[in-house]
C-alpha cells in the first residue's frame, strides 16, 4: 500500500510507531484510574450526588431544558442562514448602495461579543419579545454575520473561469448563481456551515444570563440542590457531545450524498 | 511574392462575407496598450491562428470579442451584427459566441450531457438530440453520464469543444485551449480538434503562443506583438514571407545576411540569392537553418562554433572573420565537431524574404 500523503512506514518506523502506541495507551489508562481515584476520594462519586440523574422528575427537567437548547438551536441556526445568506448577496451585489450596508451590519455584528448582544437584546426587548426571542435573536445577530462571510467567501471561491464559462453559454446573472455557483460553492462552505451551526448549539447555553430555562440553566438548578456540581456538568457534557456529534454525522452523511460529483476543479486538471 | 505552390495545402479563404470582424479594436490596461487598433477579418468556416509571447495582447483580443471585457475604442461585428461599438454592448450571454477556456472551466457538479446542455436555450425541444450529436461529433458518445474527473485531459478537452459547439454559435473562441495537454497528446488533441471544426463548418478562432501549433492548424496565421497584429496570412507566408523582423523570428529560428539588391536578386557573401520584394541597395536576407547547409572545407570561411543536438538533426552555429554568425542544420549522423572550419551554401528553392538593412 502506498499513499500520495506520507512515506509508508518500514520496519524500524513500524515498531517505533507501536511502541509509542503503547506507551500512549498506559498512560490514558492511569490518567482514568487517578481522576476515578480523586473523585472518589473527594466523594464525587457517592451516590446521592448522582441521584438526581437517577430520579424521573429530574430526568424530565434535564430533557424538557434539552429540548428547550434544541428548538432556540434551530430555529437560530435557521435564521442565521437566512440571514447569512441575505447579508451575503448584499454584499456581493454590483451596486454600492446594498454592498456597503450590508458590509456595515456584518462588520458590526461579528466584532460585538455574542454574550454582550443576548444581555442587550434581553435587557431592552424582553418585555416586548420574550426570553426565548431575545436569544435566538441575539445568536442569530452573531452567528448570521459569520456565515454570510462564509458565504461570502464560498461564492468566491468558485473559480473565476466557471463564471466567464457560463455567461459564454448564455446564462444570465440569476441562473450563472442558481445552476452554476451555489451548487459548487455550498459542498466548498458544508464543513464551515455545520462547525457554526455547532458553535450556535453550544451557544444557547449563554440563555444562562438572561436567565432563560435551558439546558445549562436547569443544569445549574440542580447543582444548587444537590451541591453537585461536577456530576451536573459531566451529565450535561454528554449530552452536549451526544447532539453535536449527530450534527457532525448529519454533516459527512449529507457530504456523501452529494458525493458523486466531488470533482473540484483542482481534480479536474489532475485527471489528465 | 511568393511562388503559387506555396500556397497548396491551404485554400485561399472564400471571400464572403467575414463571420467575424474586428476593426480599429483598442484596449489599454494602466499604460500598456494591451490592444493597439487591431482590425482583422474571418471568412465562414475559417479557422484563424493568433500566435505571439506572452502578453502580446491576444487574450485580451479574444475576451473582448467574446464580451468578456469592453474595449475602450473599436468595433467587433460577429455574425453579421455588431456586438460591440462605441454605443453597442452586447453581453456574452446574447453573443452567440462560443468559448473553449484554458483551462476548460468544465461545471465539475454536472455530468457531460449537462456541461454541454447549458448553452442550449430551455424551450428547445431538439435538446436533448443536439447534446448527442455534438457528443457523437467530438467522438464522446455513449460518456454523457460520466462527471468530469472522471475523464482523461483529452476527452475533457472534447467536453469542453462540444459544449462550446452545441449552441451552433457563430464564432468559436478557443483561448490556449491545448496548453494543459503534454505533448504528444497535445499534437493528436489538436489534429482532432481541427478535424471536428471543420466537419463542423465552425468560424473559429483560436490563441496560442506555440508557433508549430499556429502553422500546423490555422487555415491562416496571425501574429500579434505588443497589441498589434505585425502579419495575417497563410501559414506558408507568415512563416517563408514575414513582412517584418518580429515575425521572421517568432515563426521559426532566423538569421539575416547582408546583401546588396538588384531587382528581385540580392548579392550577398554566400551566392546571388533570390528574394522576395524587388528593390535596390543594401538590404538584410532571411535565412532559416533548414536553407542553410555546409561541408567541412579547409578553404572555407566559417568554423563551427557550437552544435545542438536536436533528435533527428542537429544544429550547427557557424561563425565567420567579420564576426557574424548563421545556424545550419546536418543529419544527426554526421555532425561536425567544434572547431571544424566549412564553407556555407543557402539551399534555396523559393525567393527570400528581404528587410531592409
Amino acid at each position: 500500500m502506498s499513499s500520495v500523503l506520507f512515506d509508508v512506514p518500514g520496519p524500524e518506523g513500524l515498531r517505533r510507531q507501536r511502541r509509542a502506541s503503547v506507551i500512549t495507551i498506559v498512560v490514558l489508562v492511569l490518567l482514568a484510574a487517578l481522576t476515578l481515584y480523586k473523585l472518589q476520594a473527594e466523594g464525587q462519586l457517592d451516590g446521592e450526588l448522582w441521584e438526581p440523574f437517577v430520579t424521573p422528575i429530574y430526568i424530565q427537567a434535564l430533557l424538557e431544558a434539552a429540548l428547550t437548547t434544541l428548538q432556540v438551536a434551530v430555529v437560530a441556526i435557521a435564521l442565521s442562514v437566512l440571514f447569512g445568506a441575505l447579508f451575503a448577496s448584499g454584499r456581493l451585489s454590483d451596486h454600492a448602495w446594498l454592498r456597503w450596508p450590508a458590509t456595515v451590519v456584518v462588520e458590526f455584528f461579528r466584532a460585538v461579543p455574542v454574550l454582550m448582544m443576548i444581555l442587550a437584546i434581553s435587557l431592552i426587548y424582553s418585555e416586548v419579545i420574550g426570553k426565548f426571542w431575545s436569544l435566538v435573536i441575539g445568536l442569530t445577530l452573531y452567528n448570521g454575520s459569520v456565515l454570510a462571510e462564509v458565504f461570502r467567501a464560498g461564492i468566491n471561491a468558485v473559480p473565476r473561469g466557471q463564471l466567464e464559462a457560463s455567461y459564454a453559454l448564455g446564462l444570465h446573472k440569476g441562473q450563472v448563481m442558481q445552476l452554476i455557483l451555489l451548487p459548487q460553492a455550498v459542498k466548498i462552505m458544508l464543513p464551515a456551515i455545520i462547525s457554526q451551526s455547532v458553535v450556535t448549539l453550544k451557544d444557547t447555553s449563554l440563555g444562562y444570563v438572561i436567565p432563560y430555562e435551558e439546558l445549562t440553566n436547569v443544569g445549574r438548578a440542580i447543582s444548587i440542590e444537590f451541591t453537585n456540581i461536577l456530576p451536573v456538568a459531566i451529565v450535561l457534557a454528554a449530552m452536549f457531545i451526544a447532539v453535536n456529534y449527530s450534527l457532525s454525522r448529519f454533516a459527512t452523511w449529507l457530504e456523501q450524498r452529494m458525493g458523486r460529483a466531488t470533482g473540484s476543479q483542482a481534480e479536474l486538471n489532475v485527471g489528465a | 511574392m511568393a511562388s503559387p505552390e506555396l500556397s497548396t495545402r491551404h485554400a485561399a479563404p472564400l471571400r464572403t462575407a467575414p463571420v467575424l470582424e474586428l476593426c480599429d479594436l483598442s484596449k489599454r490596461f494602466g499604460d500598456v496598450l494591451a490592444l493597439d487598433r487591431v482590425s482583422l477579418q474571418v471568412s465562414a468556416a475559417e479557422l484563424l491562428a493568433v500566435v505571439g509571447p506572452s502578453g502580446c495582447g491576444k487574450s485580451t483580443m479574444l475576451r473582448a470579442v467574446a464580451g468578456l471585457l469592453a474595449a475602450d475604442s473599436g468595433e467587433i461585428w460577429a455574425g453579421g451584427r455588431q456586438v460591440a461599438g462605441p454605443r453597442t454592448f452586447v453581453p456574452p450571454e446574447r453573443r452567440n459566441v462560443g468559448v473553449v477556456f484554458q483551462d476548460l472551466a468544465l461545471f465539475p457538479h454536472l455530468d457531460v450531457a449537462s456541461n454541454v446542455v447549458f448553452g442550449l436555450r430551455r424551450r428547445d425541444r431538439g435538446r436533448q438530440q443536439r447534446v448527442r450529436e455534438v457528443l457523437d461529433l467530438v467522438g464522446l458518445d455513449g460518456l454523457g453520464q460520466r462527471f468530469p474527473h472522471e475523464l482523461s485531459g483529452g476527452e475533457q478537452q472534447r467536453v469542453a469543444l462540444a459544449r462550446a459547439l452545441a449552441p451552433d454559435p457563430a464564432v468559436v473562441l478557443l483561448d490556449e485551449p491545448f496548453s494543459h495537454l503534454d505533448r504528444n497528446l497535445r499534437t493528436l488533441v489538436r489534429e482532432h480538434t481541427v478535424q471536428v471544426l471543420h466537419a463542423a463548418g465552425a468560424t473559429g478562432v483560436f490563441v496560442t503562443h506555440d508557433q508549430e501549433e499556429a502553422l500546423a492548424a490555422g487555415d491562416r496565421v496571425a501574429v500579434m506583438h505588443a497589441g498589434r497584429l505585425e502579419q495575417v496570412d497563410v501559414p506558408e507566408q507568415v512563416f517563408h514571407n514575414p513582412t517584418s523582423r518580429f515575425v521572421a523570428t517568432f515563426l521559426g529560428e532566423a538569421d539575416f545576411v547582408r546583401g546588396e539588391r538588384v531587382g528581385d536578386r540580392a548579392h550577398t557573401a554566400f551566392g546571388t540569392l533570390p528574394v522576395t520584394t524587388p528593390g535596390v541597395g543594401p538590404c538584410q536576407v532571411m535565412l532559416r537553418p533548414h536553407e542553410v547547409a555546409m561541408e567541412p572545407a579547409d578553404s572555407g570561411s566559417g568554423v563551427v562554433v557550437r552544435t545542438e543536438f536536436r533528435g533527428a538533426l542537429v544544429l550547427h552555429h557557424v561563425r565567420f572573420a567579420d564576426g557574424s554568425t548563421l545556424r545550419g542544420v546536418r543529419p544527426h549522423s554526421s555532425p561536425l565537431a567544434i572547431g571544424t572550419r566549412v564553407r556555407v551554401r543557402p539551399l534555396v528553392d523559393h525567393p527570400l524574404a528581404v528587410f531592409a538593412a
